[in-house]
This record gives C-alpha cells, sequence and structure tokens, in this order.
C-alpha cells in the first residue's frame, strides 16, 4: 500500500466513503419506508384494525416468503436503488434544516458567548501581538493614511509650540549650526595641513633633501621623543 | 565623522573615540608645518591685540570718570605699548599652554603643544616656551628648515607642536589588561 501513489490513495478513499455514503442513504430509505409504513398502518386507525391485520398478517407472510425465498437480483437491486433515494432525500433534506437551524441561532448564541467573555483580557493572555505586528505591512497602512487630513485638523499654534518648547528647536538649530561651523574649522585645518606638506615640500626640493619631510617627520617622531599614534594623542617612546 | 582606535600602552588598553575626520587621522599626532603654526600665531596675536585694545579702552574709560574735564586719551610710546603687548602676549601663552596644551589660535587650527614625554607642557615649560616666543619669534621660521618641523623654542625646550584635532571630545576608557 505504501507503494502507491498519492492519487490512488486518494481514489480508494473517496470510493470508499462514497460507498459509506450509498449505504448509509440505503439504511435512511429502508427506515424511512418501514416509518411511512408504520404512520400508514396507524392512520387507518382503530376501527379498520380489523380489516388491517389480515393484509398485514398476508404482507408479513409474503415478506417472510419474500425473504426466506431467494428474489430475484434485479428486483432486489431496484428497491435498493429506490431505498437509497428516499435516503438521500431524507438526508440532504435533514441536513439543510439542521443547517437552517444552526445559522438562524448561531448569531443570537454568539453575541451571548461574546458577551460572557473579556476578549481583550483573553487577546492579551493567549495572542503574541508582537508577532502578530510582525506580519503587519506598515508601509501600505502608512500609504492609506490621509496625512493631509490630520494636518488640516492640528492646530498650528500649538503645534509651533510643541517644536519651539518641547522640541526644544532652538537647541536644535544651534548644535545644526555648530555642525557647520565645525565642518568650516575642519576645512580651515584641512587646508593648512595641505599647505604645511607644499611648503614642506618646496624646501626639501630647495635644500636638496632626499628625504621626504613627512618622512622625516614621522622618522624623528618615532625615534625622538614623541610619536603619533594617529588619533592626535602622543606616546612616550623614550 | 567619528572613529575609535585602540592601543596598548603601559598594560593599559586605551580605546578613544574621535570626531577626526578620515582624511586628517593619517596626520594626527605629527609635528605640524609652518603654515599652520603661523596662522595659529596670527590668531593669537589678534586676540592679544583685542586684549591690547580693551585694556586701552578700559584705561581710557577709568581716566574718563576720574576726571571727565581734563579727558583725552592716554599716549603711549612704542616701548611701552611693546612691553605692554609683550607682558600680554607671554601670560596669554603660557596660560594656554599650561591650561589646555593649546591657546586658542591652536585650537583653531588644531593643534596642541606637548612635552618630550607628549605630556601637556607644565606651568614652567610653558612659562620658558612663552618668553622665549616672545623675545625670540622669529624662531618660529625654524619650522620650515627643520626636517622635524621644529622652532627654535621646541629644540631648547624639547618640546613639539603636533595636529591634534579631537583631543576635546574624545572619550577615554582605560581598563587594567
Amino acid at each position: 500500500m505504501q507503494d502507491l501513489p498519492e492519487n490512488a490513495r486518494r481514489t480508494r478513499a473517496q470510493q470508499a466513503a462514497e460507498s459509506a455514503l450509498v449505504a448509509a442513504d440505503v439504511a435512511i430509505g429502508i427506515g424511512d419506508g418501514a416509518v411511512g409504513f408504520a404512520r400508514s398502518v396507524f392512520r387507518s386507525g382503530r376501527p379498520l384494525l380489523d380489516s388491517v391485520v389480515s393484509p398485514l398478517a398476508a404482507a408479513a407472510r409474503t415478506a417472510a416468503a419474500r425473504t426466506a425465498a431467494p428474489v430475484s437480483d434485479r428486483t432486489g437491486q431496484e428497491w435498493l436503488r429506490q431505498a437509497a433515494a428516499r435516503g438521500r432525500q431524507d438526508r440532504e433534506a435533514v441536513t439543510s434544516a439542521v443547517v437552517r437551524l444552526v445559522l438562524a441561532r448561531v448569531p443570537g448564541l454568539t453575541n451571548a458567548l461574546l458577551d460572557q467573555l473579556d476578549l481583550t483580557a483573553l487577546v492579551a493572555e493567549r495572542v503574541d501581538i508582537n508577532a502578530v505586528a510582525a506580519q503587519l505591512d506598515v508601509n501600505a497602512i502608512a500609504q492609506r493614511v490621509d496625512v493631509i487630513a490630520i494636518l488640516k485638523q492640528m492646530d498650528p499654534g500649538e503645534l509651533t509650540r510643541y517644536l519651539v518648547e518641547d522640541m526644544d528647536l532652538p537647541a536644535v538649530i544651534q548644535s545644526s549650526t555648530g555642525t557647520i561651523m565645525s565642518d568650516a574649522v575642519n576645512d580651515v585645518r584641512m587646508q593648512s595641513i595641505g599647505a604645511d606638506e607644499r611648503l614642506n615640500r618646496a624646501v626639501d626640493a630647495i635644500l636638496l633633501r632626499n628625504l621626504t619631510r613627512r618622512k622625516a617627520a614621522q622618522g624623528a617622531a618615532g625615534s625622538g621623543p614623541t610619536t603619533g599614534t594617529g588619533d592626535g594623542t602622543m606616546q612616550a617612546t623614550t | 565623522m567619528s572613529g575609535a582606535t585602540s592601543g596598548l600602552s603601559g598594560g593599559k588598553l586605551s580605546v578613544r573615540l574621535t570626531a577626526v575626520p578620515p582624511e586628517a587621522r593619517p596626520y594626527q599626532g605629527q609635528r605640524a608645518g609652518m603654515i599652520s603654526r603661523l596662522l595659529a600665531s596670527a590668531i593669537d596675536l589678534v586676540a592679544v591685540a583685542g586684549i591690547i585694545g580693551a585694556g586701552y579702552l578700559a584705561v581710557s574709560a577709568v581716566m574718563f570718570l576720574w576726571s571727565p574735564s581734563k579727558f583725552h586719551f592716554p599716549a603711549f610710546d612704542r616701548t611701552w605699548l611693546l612691553a605692554a603687548g609683550g607682558a600680554v602676549l607671554f601670560c596669554y601663552l603660557s596660560a594656554g599652554w599650561a591650561m589646555n596644551g593649546r591657546t586658542p589660535g591652536d585650537f583653531v587650527l588644531g593643534l596642541r603643544v606637548v612635552n618630550y614625554r607628549g605630556e601637556r607642557l607644565r606651568v614652567t615649560g610653558a612659562a620658558l616656551r612663552a618668553a622665549l616666543c616672545v623675545v625670540f619669534p622669529i624662531g618660529i621660521l625654524w619650522v620650515a628648515v627643520s626636517r622635524a618641523n621644529r622652532s627654535v623654542a621646541d629644540v631648547v625646550l624639547r618640546t613639539s607642536v603636533i595636529y591634534a584635532w579631537g583631543d576635546d571630545s574624545v572619550l577615554t576608557m582605560e581598563r587594567r589588561h
């Protein structure tokens, strides 16, 4: 069985389910016939009992004879098909009635059930909000937000006060200005370093020095009193 | 605009966060050239001139308040001015090098004056260097000739003027290794 492909196994399972359904329909149909028969008997009433007893007996005898005697296959199959048809109709009718009943009662039952539950506490206790939030597409949500409408509802005066007082806008501007000043100072420093190097190269060329100034300065710094660490600090080497 | 360097010295692991731009980091700790030092000195001279001017105005204000009817701006001869300028410059340089290792002009150009150990000058060393610079200011021109970018004052007192941009914003963490 394990060697069978998936489709074959599914087909066999479907066939088995359908056979069971047909068998159930047959059983329901037979039961339905029996109930109908009993109902007709009781409908006839007591005054007809005597006249019915004998046909019943005759029918019983006939049925017993049919049961005892072998029936033909064709007759038996026809009877089973009719029973199955009746059973299917009954089953479908019962199913639809149950579905209608459930659908009619579900809203009320659901409301009554929800009224008894503290959904907020339930969600907080059993739902991993972070995991749910991680699956949210925040950008898509943000695109649906009407920012202009929100801004129109805001008070410009209040917004200005918030920017100036709570966010300390003057400090932000001062910090930005400080950064600009720092950049300007760095530019001046770099240009002065470049000018230093150009002057050193010119003097070295005039004095016919083979060793460039920078190497000499590094060598002097390395073998002399101090050495640079690259970050503005000096380490003693003597 | 920030960087981190670390080094092991004297059994201590030193981690330093600096605000020095990457292009300037190779120069940090090297002896500065003459242009940078002259620019820093020029700024310092302007500052000293401002101090002298402010002092002159202060003296004039006192004289005016003392005798408004006979007030006239005081006239100082050149000797007095040179002496006052030298004294102010001496105090200015000494205080800057002893307290911060740098004068305001050095700060603008990112320079620092250190002794032969690479440390900030003591008061005596700062005063001696300031006196030499005031008395023999032309000695700074030796920087252009010196292979090690040292002025006459540096050679005499074994000091150095180095590029040191980020020391004011350095965060130093040290732990025993």
